[in-house]
């Protein structure tokens, strides 16, 4: 007796293929949107060089204290009004040097705030000194 | 005229045999592009309009609302680290190998100044140059 052959499908089932594809997809588009990366940059001092070059009078000093009001050169100012303030400054000395001190009670919010907002004017030559650096240097240190 | 009609069937078949391979094109586009964050220390971060992509492989030092420190050499996930002065000797072990090796501070909103101030300046003596603030954008989540 003949038995009749089956012919076998000479196929490799790729049509799972694009599902599993399509499913690692979504999960590292979703992973790439949870990851935080992001921020703003400065660079510190380099250790042997003084921090403070600028002579204060040429800088402007923007003082942050304890409950996150501001004084500019020891006029009491609103965070909305820094931009008016330093704008016509810069564009006559686009490298004018602004100090920020910061309160060593004020929330770190505070200081990202003004930060933040020194970055939209454009200011190129931030320094932020530490409390020892104040020390170092005898300027004032808030409390 | 008759037009007589082909004798073979059409076959009823969409060509996928592709798609796999777009697919998986795609996903080599995701998987270079995602950075994952090595630190999945919940707090709320500061919010800032001025935002910069921080470089991959970053040391992340990061400070919740208590004052506790938690630390990444940029490879790793991070680790606790026992008060400011463990921070310092691994700092200082960071940028022994490489001074331009950046670190990334991801610190609450919350914390005190004076907190971030004391890194900083164990960051500076240390010898570090590149240092960002990590920050949430304006309408992220």
């Amino acid at each position: 007796m003949k038995i009749a052959r089956r012919t076998l499908p000479s196929e490799i089932p790729t049509s799972s293929m694009a599902d599993v594809a399509f499913l690692l997809i979504i999960f590292f588009l979703v992973a790439s949107f949870y990851s935080v990366t992001r921020g703003i940059q400065f660079s510190l001092p380099k250790h042997d060089e003084a921090a403070l070059t600028a002579e204060p009078e040429a800088a402007v000093l923007i003082e942050i204290d304890a409950n996150g009001s501001l004084t500019v050169d020891n006029k009491a100012m609103p965070l909305g009004d820094i931009r008016g303030y330093l704008a016509p400054r810069l564009q006559r000395n686009p490298t004018k040097s602004v100090i920020l001190q910061t309160s060593l009670d004020a929330p770190y919010q505070a200081m990202t705030d003004v930060f933040d907002e020194l970055r939209q004017v454009g200011v190129q030559n931030l320094v932020i000194p530490t409390s020892s650096e104040l020390q170092t240097y005898g300027l004032r240190q808030l409390k | 005229m008759h037009i007589r009609r082909s004798e073979r069937p059409l076959q009823a078949v969409i060509p996928t045999a592709s798609m796999a391979d777009i697919a998986f094109l795609l996903i080599i586009f995701f998987m270079v592009t995602t950075a994952y964050s090595l630190d999945r220390t919940p707090m709320e971060l500061p919010q800032t309009r001025e935002q910069q992509q921080t470089s991959k492989g970053a040391a992340i030092i990061a400070i919740t609302e208590d004052g506790s420190f938690h630390f990444s050499e940029g490879e790793a996930d991070t680790r606790p680290v026992n008060g400011i002065d463990e921070l310092t000797s691994v700092v200082q072990g960071v940028t022994a190998a490489n001074r331009l090796h950046q670190f990334v501070i991801k610190a609450d909103r919350r914390v005190k100044y004076r907190v971030i101030d004391e890194v900083l300046e164990r960051l500076r003596l240390a010898g570090a140059e590149n240092v960002a603030l990590l920050s949430r954008g304006e309408g992220q989540p």
